[in-house]
């Protein structure tokens, strides 16, 4: 009986909508990481002080914001 | 007795001659320029310590217009659906308003990436003469990236094209660097002044060149 009830619940769309949000969000982290990460790759292959590091911060908000974003949807949705 | 031959002396044969350029530095001299003649403060892997940029080439800034276009839409683009009355909620009527402001956001960190990648792609493709090397570094699709370097004294011709109507227009075009080492070509498509680059480099190797 409780089995059929978890079933039931999982299985309602905005529960459906709220998973397939996270593993969006969770996909574009990801993505976010390997960008930040090819930043930091071509900052050392060629480096301008000012414009490395605002590219690198850029880089690194964009990765805060996605966490931040999947904290948000984990957590009002 | 008159002297018939005067060996040149070994401090003269190392001087560097530095290339005159039509163009003023001090204009082009900023961290997101496409083309500039002797930038400071910018640096690559390997590069010796007596060797100095002469030249840093970029695509021409126009070439990014159709992805700034297209950013500037996307942006746009809820605001104008606002504007219009057209209610997207109406259409999902059973989803509360907290996922359409998750969407919300989601979306514009979409835009953001698109933005910023073609930026990167733009700004990490670069083309730098230095004195004693011509490097080329070529950064694609995110994950792509391939450094090219070559002595000057394995060029072996340099010849540019340019072709079209905006090409003409803006003063972009494409140089080509036909070496004798393993990388046969180097090109620096879509550059600004083509003419100057092919001049300068042409100066720094001594040769004759194409057009």
């Amino acid at each position: 009986m409780s089995n059929e009830i978890v079933l039931s619940q999982l299985l309602q769309p905005l529960l459906l909508t709220k998973i397939f949000f996270l593993i969006l969000i969770f996909a574009y982290i990801i993505f976010a990481i390997v960008i930040a990460r090819q930043v930091r790759v071509m900052n050392n292959v060629v480096t301008e002080k000012q414009s490395s590091m605002l590219l690198s911060l850029l880089s690194i908000i964009n990765v805060i914001a996605a966490i931040s974003l999947f904290i948000v949807t984990l957590a009002i949705l | 007795m008159p002297d018939i031959f005067i060996p040149k002396s070994p401090k003269t044969e190392k001087h560097i001659r530095v290339p005159l350029l039509s163009t003023n530095s001090k204009e082009h001299n900023h961290p997101f320029a496409s083309f500039c003649d002797t930038p400071s403060n910018i640096s690559f892997h390997n590069q010796e310590p007596d060797e100095k940029i002469v030249l840093l080439l970029r695509r021409h800034f126009i070439t990014n217009f159709s992805w700034i276009i297209i950013t500037v839409i996307l942006v746009l683009l809820p605001l104008l659906t606002n504007i219009l009355g057209i209610n997207i909620q109406a259409f999902l009527p059973f989803f509360p308003a907290r996922f359409f402001m998750v969407g919300l956001i989601f979306y514009y960190l979409i835009i953001f990436s698109y933005a910023f990648i073609n930026f990167i792609t733009w700004y990490y493709n670069i083309f730098l003469v230095t004195q004693k090397r011509i490097v080329d570094i070529d950064f694609s699709d995110i994950v792509y990236h391939n450094v090219a370097i070559t002595k000057l004294n394995l060029v072996e011709d340099v010849n540019y094209t340019q072709v079209g109507f905006i090409p003409s227009l803006f003063n972009f075009g494409d140089l080509f660097v036909q070496t004798a080492g393993e990388v046969k070509h180097f090109e620096a498509l879509k550059i600004p002044k083509p003419n100057d680059a092919t001049h300068i480099i042409q100066d720094l190797i001594g040769g004759k060149h194409h057009v």
